[in-house]
């Protein structure tokens, strides 16, 4: 499942996981081992949440817990997502990548059912979020809930981890362990965040400072990464 | 109707729900004949409810603390109703201080219903997280179409020379559509985390949203959706959320500091209630 990752040419090099906006905000660089479990602790889960719920709406689910009630479409769980991402930066970074992933996802699982919904979804609705595109995929991979949400945040902390590198001269082995550190951090909440069934379940932890370093970041013009 | 929040985050127990809450209650209706001044109904709960001004389309009610708040256990419930094309402003009379309870965590819960093309402005002032403190502060709104909210909530994390207590601000906004706004920050004083607040202890908020308008026209009588234009005050930041609304946000050292402005109604609301309704 690493081929979700935003550092595929199909996501783009051009991701940060917001770790440069947060770096030319002020942020000092050794505060990125905390950040990075404060990321993987908040936005994550949105973002885990929201992919879980995708999973279970199109069917992907095999852990038995069941779908969302009957009537709830992929744009409520699009809704869900963006009522709980109020920085229009971060919805608009996540749309780009989103559309990377169902490229690559639609070349990978052409025939699987989930990505049919998707690609009839995105045509009149616009692009979808990174993180609805990881739930189609954990659906048409059969991905187990848990599991799902372990993809989502592992992929968040290293695509800034990979992006660390650019950004800050460091022995690239330490972003390796704070990567794991963050995934850990995750974990107490990994089986809550597994067992969202409907959108209202998706977290809603969010992260003040780091929507302020988006929107700034968007309007500057010398900057390594889109967001 | 209550929405049911989603648990605090693992790394937050819930606090303790206490078992009496006294509920404070402010309903706005619509005058009982033409000329009339608007009718408001109130009940006192920990926090106690005085009417300032109202005429025919609009009123203005102080909240003020009845007794010694936030206590460890204590709860505080308000619940706000206003009528179609009505509007209300409520002023905080004091801030509030949520004081170390020994353990024991207190609650704060807001519940707003905003009939269609009705009106909010609520002017919170500071609520301090004073050390020791562990607080669940929830704001839970329904706005009708063409309903206009808005609302300033400063939280501040410690007294002068304290890191501050824990917190979780849980903030619902929905409407005829589904969800405007919804968040869930959890920040404790003693473990700042970068991205979150960082090491500020300010986390001022305005939002502004109003309801979706049920067919999809703007109310002609009420203010530009685009009120509040950019740049932003000082160094705050303002979030253009997808359905519409704003939520602009400073984070500091002090609440002095804070470029926000305390939210106003635009215009006056619809002088005929009749047409919305």
């Amino acid at each position: 499942m690493l081929l979700a990752d935003a550092r595929l040419p199909s996501g783009g090099h051009a991701h940060s996981a917001s770790l440069e906006p947060a770096l030319l905000g002020g942020m000092a660089a050794d505060a990125v081992p905390a950040w990075l479990v404060g990321r993987a602790t908040t936005v994550s889960l949105v973002e885990a949440g929201t992919a879980v719920v995708t999973a279970r709406l199109l069917g992907g689910s095999r852990d038995g817990a069941g779908g969302p009630p009957d009537g709830v479409r992929l744009a409520d769980v699009v809704r869900a997502w963006a009522a709980r991402t109020p920085a229009p930066a971060l919805r608009d970074a996540a749309r780009l990548l989103g559309r990377g992933y169902l490229r690559l996802a639609r070349n990978l699982w052409p025939d699987a059912p989930a990505m049919r919904v998707l690609a009839a979804h995105d045509a009149p609705h616009g692009q979808l979020p990174r993180a609805v595109v990881l739930g189609a995929i954990a659906a048409a991979t059969g991905l187990p809930a848990a599991d799902t949400v372990r993809l989502t945040v592992y992929d968040d902390a290293q695509t800034a981890a990979s992006a660390l590198l650019k950004l800050e001269p460091l022995d690239p082995l330490a972003p390796a362990r704070w990567v794991l550190e963050a995934c850990a951090a995750a974990e107490p909440h990994v089986p809550r965040v597994a067992s969202c069934t409907t959108p209202e379940d998706i977290p809603a932890s969010g992260s003040p400072q780091t929507e302020g370093w988006a929107q700034a970041h968007a309007l500057l013009s010398q900057r390594l990464f889109r967001a | 109707m209550l929405r049911t929040a989603l648990p605090a985050s693992s790394g937050s127990p819930e606090p303790k729900v206490p078992q009496a809450s006294r509920v404070t209650r402010v309903t706005v209706e619509r005058p009982a004949r033409f000329g009339a001044p608007v009718r408001v109904r109130t009940s006192d709960g920990l926090l106690a409810v005085r009417l300032v001004a109202r005429d025919g389309a609009h009123a203005e009610v102080a909240l003020l603390a009845s007794g010694a708040m936030l206590l460890g256990g204590d709860h505080v419930v308000v619940i706000v109703r206003v009528d179609p094309g009505c509007a209300l402003t409520l002023t905080d009379v004091g801030g509030t201080v949520a004081y170390d309870g020994d353990g024991e965590g207190c609650r704060w819960d807001a519940d707003i219903h905003l009939g269609p093309g009705a009106g909010l402005a609520w002017a919170g002032l500071p609520f301090v997280v004073a050390a020791g403190a562990d607080v669940r502060r929830t704001t839970t709104a329904r706005l009708g179409a063409g309903a206009h909210l808005s609302l300033r909530e400063t939280v501040v994390l410690g007294r002068s020379g304290e890191r501050g207590g824990r917190i979780v601000v849980r903030t619902d906004v929905v409407d005829d559509v589904g969800p405007i706004l919804v968040e869930e920050l959890s920040v404790a004083g003693e473990h700042p985390v970068p991205g979150v607040l960082g090491g500020h202890s300010v986390l001022d908020t305005v939002t502004d949203v109003r309801g979706c308008p049920d067919d999809g026209v703007v109310d002609p009588t009420g203010p530009a959706p685009e009120r509040t234009p950019a740049p932003d005050p000082g160094d705050a930041v303002t979030l253009r959320l997808e359905r519409g609304g704003t939520l602009t946000r400073w984070l500091g050292p002090a609440t002095h500091l804070s470029p926000l402005e305390p939210p106003a109604l635009a215009a006056p609301a619809p002088t005929n209630p009749s047409e919305v309704a």
